[in-house]
């Protein structure tokens, strides 16, 4: 079997590779990415993400987005599901938007896609409103995004969701999401696949309405 | 099933996604479904009297006659330019350019390294003052059409059965050589004749000269007539090497001097050492305004750069002389060798030039290369 990113064949070298690994990457790979377990609070409600967006990670996601390799869905999640799937149980997956043009030329949704086999009951529930991608924009356009994103006409959200996005950059399209849902009627949380090293709010001080719970350092403060 | 664009057969790397088979072997040049037929390049047509050329110096009898011979030889066949380094490759090949583009025929330029690209550019607008030759690499690709486009050679997957004429500047060298994908794609992207221009051609273009599906023209000589510089090879321990090294540094005070080095770290810690000594730059992979950093070196009468293999092909600087450390590495082949070496003495001003092979052990590898360099200057023409 060959490694889906580096194409070399993947040797079988430790026990657990030969018996239970169905690593799609090879382990050189893999271990370029980053992984590590964030948690933080946007705008108050609780974000949960599990790999740091290096550019071994960006350039997997770019090749899988914007090259449309398809192939690469099952990259992202691998041995993460079960976590997923107990941590999101009774919960539905809404995806954060993709702009329309960009999924006729693609011939799939991207999160669809990686969330798809995790058996939760997932939901498109955004519309983008333009085609401009977002790398494009520099901080204080994206906050702009709020007029752009909107809810889909006659969708009814259940009570439980989780907003699911691939990574989360400044997190302006989280917010606007966030701001066009009633946090009274649902209990929502954040799943990103990864976060930008820079809006880790353990590393460098955070923009205040993003509310910093670091998880041990909530925890050293409740013994108090 | 064969991807239409990289020309994949095999099939591991045929993916089914949700619209349809694609091939996964050239995907990072975005997905290309094996259904539909690649959209061929849609380029305007070639200028009228974008032919006229002009040369810098006019071609010495010698290389006017392969050039002919090239041009005639291109209509029919595929061809091998084998041209010792400093030769003037680019020189040979401007008489085609000129007889392909006169017919209003595309020419495509293809080279393995971005900065050669940009050179070369800025070369070939001056020899064609009347034609749009354009420049396409990572950083420069909003304008992808012209009369002659210069592009990095991953740059072709744009041109789908674009062009009547391609040049493939040393395809002997990374990240051409063994990559199944460039090769696919260049012989997608071309649908007339190809000119290889190496001063170390690789076994499978031996191979195939030996099939006669390869012209193949040699020039042994540098337009000056003077011979190639024959390396010297030291053979020292670590320590002894580097102060041998400094001490041939001193000793060429007066001109430009390059510092082979195999690996980045490498390089740094070299760069370092010898900035202890005397003024010295370093430019490798990981420097991030390495064109700064060439630019500078390129316009100093006597300074010292410190490099990896980056700055082995395609750069002439007047007067540089140059040292390999380490010259045993296994990072280096024969053609790496042969390259670095070639790096002196190109320019018609300052024909002569040093070059040092520091080995920590006896390489059969640098003599080689040695050999190869006094081989080649007995088969130029005697004229010194």
């Amino acid at each position: 079997m060959r490694c889906l990113l580096c194409d070399g064949i993947k040797e079988r070298t430790g026990l657990y590779d030969a018996l239970w690994s169905e690593d799609p990457l090879c382990q050189t790979c893999r271990s370029q990415w980053q992984r590590k377990d964030i948690r933080f609070k946007v705008d108050g409600v609780p974000l949960y993400s599990c790999y740091v967006y290096n550019e071994a990670f960006s350039s997997c996601l770019i090749q899988y987005k914007e090259c449309m390799d398809e192939a690469l869905a099952p990259v992202f999640l691998y041995g993460l599901k079960e976590k997923l799937r107990r941590m999101y149980r009774g919960y539905t997956i809404v995806l954060m938007p993709s702009s329309a043009s960009r999924i006729r030329e693609r011939g799939f949704h991207h999160l669809e896609k990686i969330f798809a086999p995790l058996g939760l009951p997932v939901v498109d529930a955004f519309e983008k409103l333009t085609d401009t991608p977002q790398k494009s924009m520099r901080a204080e356009e994206r906050e702009n995004i709020r007029n752009l994103i909107r809810l889909k006409e006659g969708i009814r959200l259940p009570r439980r969701i989780v907003l699911a996005d691939d990574t989360m950059t400044t997190g302006a399209t989280i917010r606007a999401a966030l701001s066009k849902l009633d946090r009274k009627r649902h209990r929502i949380r954040i799943f990103t696949i990864s976060v930008n090293p820079r809006t880790i709010p353990d590393k460098l001080p955070f923009p205040a309405d993003i509310a910093i719970i670091n998880k041990s350092a909530s925890a050293g403060k409740r013994r108090k | 099933m064969q991807c239409p664009r990289c020309r994949n057969t095999d099939p591991e790397y045929f993916y089914k996604g949700s619209s349809g088979w694609y091939c996964r072997r050239c995907v990072m040049f975005q997905r290309a479904m094996i259904e539909e037929e690649e959209n061929e390049a849609e380029l305007a047509e070639v200028q009228q009297g974008s032919e006229e050329y002009t040369l810098q110096y006019p071609l010495t009898p010698k290389q006017k006659e392969i050039s002919e011979q090239c041009a005639a030889a291109m209509r029919t066949k595929d061809v091998l330019l084998h041209c010792v380094c400093g030769a003037g490759k680019t020189e040979l090949v401007i008489r085609s350019i000129a007889e392909m583009l006169k017919e209003g025929k595309k020419v495509g330029f293809a080279i393995p390294r971005r900065q050669v690209v940009l050179e070369l550019q800025e070369r070939l607008a001056g020899y064609f003052p009347k034609a749009k030759v354009t420049a396409v690499c990572g950083g420069h690709t909003e304008e992808t059409d012209g009369d002659l486009i210069i592009c990095t050679t991953h740059q072709l997957f744009r041109y789908t059965n674009a062009f009547d004429l391609l040049i493939l500047d040393e395809p002997d060298a990374f990240p051409y050589r063994g990559s199944d994908v460039l090769h696919g794609i260049a012989s997608t992207a071309c649908r007339g004749h190809r000119i290889y221009l190496t001063a170390t051609p690789d076994e499978e273009m031996k191979a195939r000269i030996a099939d006669g599906t390869l012209e193949h023209l040699t020039l042994y000589e540098r337009p000056h007539g003077k011979p190639l510089p024959v390396p010297e090879i030291w053979v020292r321990s670590r320590i002894p090497a580097f102060f041998a090294l400094l001490k041939w540094l001193f000793g060429h005070a007066d001109a430009p001097r390059m510092v082979f080095v195999p690996t980045v770290r490498g390089t740094e810690i070299m760069a370092f050492l010898l900035s202890l000594f005397l003024p010295c730059m370093s430019c490798t992979s990981r420097t991030p305004e390495r064109d700064a950093v060439m630019e500078e070196f390129r316009n100093s009468k006597d300074s010292v750069l410190c490099c990896t293999s980056l700055a082995e092909r395609g750069l002439t600087v007047t007067g540089v002389q140059i040292a390999v450390w380490q010259a045993d590495s296994p990072v280096y082949d024969e053609a790496a060798l042969i390259q670095m070496a070639g790096r002196a003495g190109r320019r018609i001003e300052e024909p002569e030039g040093d070059v040092l092979f520091l080995c920590l052990e006896h390489s059969d590898l640098a003599q080689a290369c040695q050999k190869e360099i006094m081989e080649a200057n007995a088969h130029a023409v005697p004229s010194v």
